[in-house]
């Protein structure tokens, strides 16, 4: 029965721009911001309405568009669905990019170009997030490089070629690994599909495929491409890079939405297509994710580079995201996902206050700032909200997803968890000497007449800061969105030996 | 069958139009008119077009016939048409550079001509003896192409050597085929399986093959027979580079496709294996060296050695068995159509910056086009993405059907080394776009507006890029159905002849 | 496989009548003629043109354009020898049209080729 296509309107509403933006005369920039504000609009208000349509009790694909044939000859089918796993990153994708338009709105060089690479880049976020197709799924990752490469490499900082090449490179090295698997599932699964939902039955896989060693590699394929999106250490390197010398809007983009999509592609494919070898290896992610949480804390304490320090804080964040879905059991999982959409909305922020004081400062040379609370007091706030949900306070979101995370990950990895809680102190103790360090102490002359934080900087973190406050005292809606899907993905784990846990009963 | 007049005209006036208007457009400098390169441009360029469609309407007909040295059969067709198009585009593309040439030259249209005349006997045989008589019509105006730019020492320099190294080549493959002759008694490539075997012979059968094989290498510019090509791009005027890097490889394909295929049942000869090594050599060599260029046209040779050793990894997949091989005729020409739609679409916006009297040469040349020329560099930047194989686009999708063969074959280590080295191809491509995009610009422009007929063009260009790369599928079922022509009527069957 | 070497005598014979001959006048001038030895008569005779100097001497480039012109109508006359001696036989076949028409078409390329050489001053030596 042919519905209304949500998800295909959701995905390509933003190229509406793309089609309109070449032809503003090139004077008219405001009408470009204009138009390309408008042109995320119609994703954001259907992100709403998925909101409220969605189906909380199944954990089956909803709204699915297709599959269609695409590319007959190569079984290449258009196909795109919405779980409780891709439903909250759509709604983050749609809500951050509205946003990221509103803080790029201080864009002045080749300002069609800029905002025409973004509304690619936001279609191309939100059909990876969609599409239940592998080539489908690889076609929509591979769009949103590009997009990325230019933002970072023309709209950058100083040394933004260096570090858009390397952001290139390493996440091109990761699609290698996966355009590999991507044709072993073509050669060697029986009907030769990439339907990802059928792919989950394990009798479709044939030949070399079967085999435990090809599978293995296959899993590790995937996951190295999309640990680097993630970062897991040692596959960081690129994210402090790319993030110091990306333009604000960009940062949290980057932040926001691109790592989260390196941990859902480890819950789409890794654990549904090679649940076996998932229970096998599910131990080192484990590990990886605590080395990623203590690692991440320890570089970020020891930064004087404010964004560095808020990305090296990106890396510690998601370590609790691996850390979760490596639990296995749905709590964890629950929380690792939970985390994801936190991370989302507070790393946004977080970005967004640092491109608030580089746009007076021209620095971010945290020993350089100090007393700022004085000058700035609405901005010292909004920072403090911010950094105390990322530091885990009770009352905010991000303690439920740890909270979660800890409490799912206990049950198997207790000697783990154990390390890993230590980085609430951690990272309590680089967040607070960072609010000190900047807001706190005598006002630094240099800065004394800095305006306070504008009208326009508040619109684009008041709708984030809502969402921290209101999912830390009411989390139950987004929970209730995912748990069943995401518990789903852990049953499927059983029969190859997981213990599935479910420590509140969830 | 024995051949007439008619039926000569019949099957093969595609081809024989771009020899005619070759001729006709000669003659305009008899009657020396001040709108003499307008003419023979026009004249050019319908007759291509008009070739194309020939071509096309013969393929849609689906017919194969075979006559003495003539081919007519749906590969010859598609790669017919596939050359009398990059020769339209060439021949418009290059107008503009041609009349900014301190002598205006308008044997340039009619030497690309007679090129194209050539590439299509390439295509259009497998008689041995016919593919060097195409072979050198098209190498010998090329030879004159490549030195058009006379006053240029580069020119004249990349000229010479096209000259000695392509004699080499030729040198080589006649060579091989005096040994092919000398073993079998034929020169119709067609008749190898009715022969047989003569082990007295098999010596010689075997080194005139590969033989044969390396002279086709050689023009391919397969490593380790690669070494004219940056030389000989770097000098040419850029119009003929494009034409070059895509009409030869597309003949010499096609060409080699016809060897491949009549040499693929004889097991006795090692050809996978010779193959494999040339595809593999190619592939590293052409991307690695290409990394290390600093000149616009040396990393688009090195681009089109590399290319050329994507379609060698199809040529090893096509000496297979059974269905298979049908199967991977397909990719190969995929493969050709949208190596020759991209770079021709990369050498047509370098000819267009070209067309101001100063030869773009250096990477650096292009700083900071992107805000000179903002269209022109977005649709170059898309050329250059495709042809490293970034999806949505056409070079993946092409990339993409050519390894997936590969590998269904069991070409493991092949495939993957070509999917690293296309990784790696990726640096090279992005350094102009990192120039047009991220440097500032210090040259001032002075190349000249663009026609309205090449603007319209470069946009069904990059649609078409697109347009392969999103929605294949059609063209896919086209580059299926093109399959060659199998059993010849034997035109001059000696009974005697034998096969080692 | 036996060959029947009289069929080659007279050409042994003639051979060797030619360097009899030659030979002969060698051996007879060179014991009877007067020598006057001098630089230039001890030197290699070779057309007039001093035999030493350097091996990257510039032609004028004229020269190779008559030289190319010239191996192109002459290589034509190669073709239409056996053309002129077998059209007969093509007649009596009763392919002589087609014969005639191909040569022809043969002539009217060169004639055509002829024509551009000339008319974009090829044959002019002085320009």
């Amino acid at each position: 029965m042919p519905h209304f296509p949500i998800l295909t309107l959701i995905t390509f509403s933003p190229l509406i721009g793309i089609l309109i933006i070449p032809f503003i005369p090139k004077a008219k920039e405001s009408l470009v911001k204009w138009v390309a504000l408008i042109s995320t609009l119609p994703a954001l208000g259907l992100a709403v309405k998925l909101f409220l349509d969605f189906d909380r009790t199944t954990k089956a694909i909803q709204m699915a568009e297709g599959p269609i044939d695409w590319i007959k000859p190569f079984h290449i089918q258009y196909y795109m669905g919405i779980d409780g796993l891709s439903v909250t990153m759509v709604i983050l994708t749609a809500l951050i990019s509205t946003i990221c338009i509103i803080a790029s709105w201080g864009i002045e060089k080749q300002v069609k170009g800029y905002f025409t690479l973004f509304l690619l880049l936001e279609t191309g976020m939100m059909g990876t997030f969609l599409a239940l197709d592998f080539f489908l799924f690889f076609i929509f990752w591979e769009i949103m490089l590009l997009p990325m490469y230019f933002l970072i490499g023309i709209w950058g900082g100083p040394r933004r070629e260096y570090a858009a090449i390397k952001f290139f490179l390493y996440t091109l090295a990761g699609s290698v690994l996966m355009l590999l698997v991507l044709i072993a599932f073509y050669l060697y699964s029986d009907g030769h599909t990439f339907n990802l939902i059928a792919l989950q039955d394990p009798k479709l896989h044939l030949g070399p495929l079967s085999s435990h060693g090809i599978r293995l590699a296959c899993w590790i394929g995937l996951f190295i491409a999309f640990a680097i999106k993630v970062p897991v250490f040692p596959f960081h390197t690129w994210l402090p890079d790319a993030h110091v010398e990306a333009p604000t809007a960009i940062s949290v983009i980057l932040a926001g939405i691109l790592l989260k999509l390196g941990t859902y592609g480890i819950l789409r494919f890794n654990y549904q297509l090679f649940p076996d070898i998932t229970v096998e290896l599910v131990k080192w992610v484990a590990v990886l994710g605590v080395i990623n949480i203590i690692y991440g804390a320890l570089c970020a304490m020891a930064q004087k580079d404010f964004k560095k320090l808020i990305a090296y804080s990106s890396v510690s964040h998601m370590g609790f995201v691996l850390l979760g879905i490596a639990s296995l059991t749905a709590e964890g999982i629950t929380g690792g996902v939970m985390q994801m959409f936190n991370h989302g909305t507070i790393t946004a922020q977080l970005f967004l206050i640092v491109g608030i004081i580089y746009d007076r400062a021209h620095h971010r040379d945290i020993n350089g700032f100090g007393g700022l609370a004085t000058a700035m007091p609405k901005y010292a706030v909004w920072t403090t909200i911010a950094f105390f949900a990322a530091l885990g306070l009770p009352g905010l979101s991000g303690f439920i997803s740890e909270a979660l995370i800890f409490l799912g990950s206990f049950k198997n990895w207790p000697g783990l968890t154990a390390v890993a809680v230590t980085s609430v102190v951690l990272t309590a103790a680089y967040m607070l000497w960072t609010l000190q360090r900047v807001f706190l102490g005598p006002l630094n002359e240099k800065y004394k007449d800095y305006p306070d934080i504008n009208g326009r900087e508040v619109l684009c973190l008041l709708p984030l800061a809502i969402i921290v406050l209101a999912m830390g005292v009411y989390p139950k809606p987004l929970i209730n969105m995912m748990s069943v899907s995401l518990k789903g993905i852990n049953e499927v784990l059983v029969p190859y030996g997981a213990k599935v846990a479910s420590v509140l009963g969830m | 069958m024995r051949l007439d007049v008619l039926q000569l005209w019949q099957h093969a006036w595609p081809s024989l139009t771009l020899l005619i208007a070759a001729m006709v457009s000669l003659l305009t400098s008899v009657f020396p008119s001040r709108h003499r390169a307008r003419i023979t441009a026009v004249l050019a360029a319908t007759a291509f077009l008009l070739s194309a469609q020939g071509f096309f309407h013969q393929w849609g007909l689906g017919e194969a016939k075979g006559f003495e040295f003539l081919v007519v059969d749906p590969l010859s067709n598609y790669l017919g048409a596939l050359i009398a198009l990059i020769g339209f585009i060439t021949s418009i593309a290059a107008y503009p550079y041609i009349l900014s040439q301190a002598e205006a030259i308008p044997e340039f249209f009619s030497l690309l001509l007679f090129a194209a005349f050539g590439m299509t006997t390439m295509v259009m045989t497998t008689n041995l003896l016919a593919f060097v008589l195409g072979l050198e019509i098209m190498s010998l105006s090329l030879y004159v192409l490549v030195g058009l730019r006379r006053y240029d020492p580069r020119s004249g320099e990349a000229a010479f050597k096209y000259f000695l190294l392509g004699s080499v080549a030729t040198a080589f493959l006649l060579f091989g085929i005096s040994f092919f002759y000398g073993s079998t008694g034929t020169l119709d490539l067609s008749r190898i399986p009715e022969l047989l075997p003569n082990p007295e012979m098999a010596t010689l059968f075997k080194l005139g093959a590969l033989l044969i094989l390396l002279g086709f290498a050689f023009k391919v510019g397969a490593v380790p027979f690669h070494f004219w090509a940056p030389d000989v791009y770097d000098g040419a005027p850029m119009p003929v580079t494009g034409f070059m890097a895509t009409g030869v490889k597309v003949a010499a394909f096609g060409a080699l496709i016809r060897v491949v295929e009549a040499f693929a049942p004889r097991h006795e000869l090692p050809l996978q294996r010779w193959i494999v090594m040339l595809s593999f050599a190619t592939m590293i060599v052409g991307n690695l060296v290409a990394l290390r260029q600093r000149h616009l046209k040396r990393i688009l040779a090195y681009s089109s050695i590399a290319h050329a050793g994507y379609l060698l990894l199809g040529m090893a997949t096509l000496v297979g068995t059974g269905e298979i091989r049908a199967a991977a005729l397909s990719p190969i020409l995929f493969y050709l159509l949208v190596y020759s739609l991209l770079t021709l679409g990369v050498f047509s916006v370098l000819t267009i910056l070209s067309s101001g009297g100063q030869e773009l040469n250096d990477l650096k040349d292009l700083d900071g086009l992107s805000e000179k020329r903002p269209v022109l560099s977005a649709v170059l930047s898309v050329f250059f993405i495709s042809l490293a194989g970034v999806p949505p686009t056409a070079g993946f999708l092409a990339k993409y059907y050519l390894f997936s063969q590969a590998i269904q074959v069991g070409l493991y280590p092949l495939a993957i080394a070509g999917i690293l080295a296309s990784a790696v191809s990726l640096y090279y491509y992005l350094g102009p776009i990192v120039r047009m995009y991220f440097h500032s610009h210090e040259k001032t422009w002075q190349a000249p507006g663009v026609m309205a007929s090449l603007r319209l063009l470069l946009a069904l260009m990059v649609a078409g890029v697109f347009y392969l790369g999103l929605f294949p599928a059609s063209t896919l079922e086209i580059s299926r159905r093109t399959v060659p022509i199998r059993a010849l009527e034997a035109p001059l069957a000696s009974p005697s002849a034998k096969l080692p | 496989m036996e060959v029947d070497f009289h069929h080659y005598l007279p050409l042994i014979f003639v051979l060797l009548l030619g360097l009899g001959f030659a030979g002969s006048f060698l051996l007879l001038s060179y014991t009877f003629g007067p020598k006057k030895p001098t630089a230039s008569k001890l030197d290699v005779y070779e057309c007039g043109v001093p035999p030493t100097g350097d091996a990257r001497e510039r032609f004028s480039v004229k020269f190779f354009l008559v030289a190319m012109i010239f191996l192109l109508f002459d290589v034509e006359v190669v073709f239409l020898f056996p053309w002129a001696v077998l059209l007969k036989e093509f007649k009596a076949a009763g392919t002589g049209f087609f014969a005639f028409g191909a040569m022809a078409v043969f002539l009217l390329i060169l004639g055509l080729g002829l024509l551009y050489e000339w008319r974009r001053g090829a044959l002019d030596w002085e320009s």
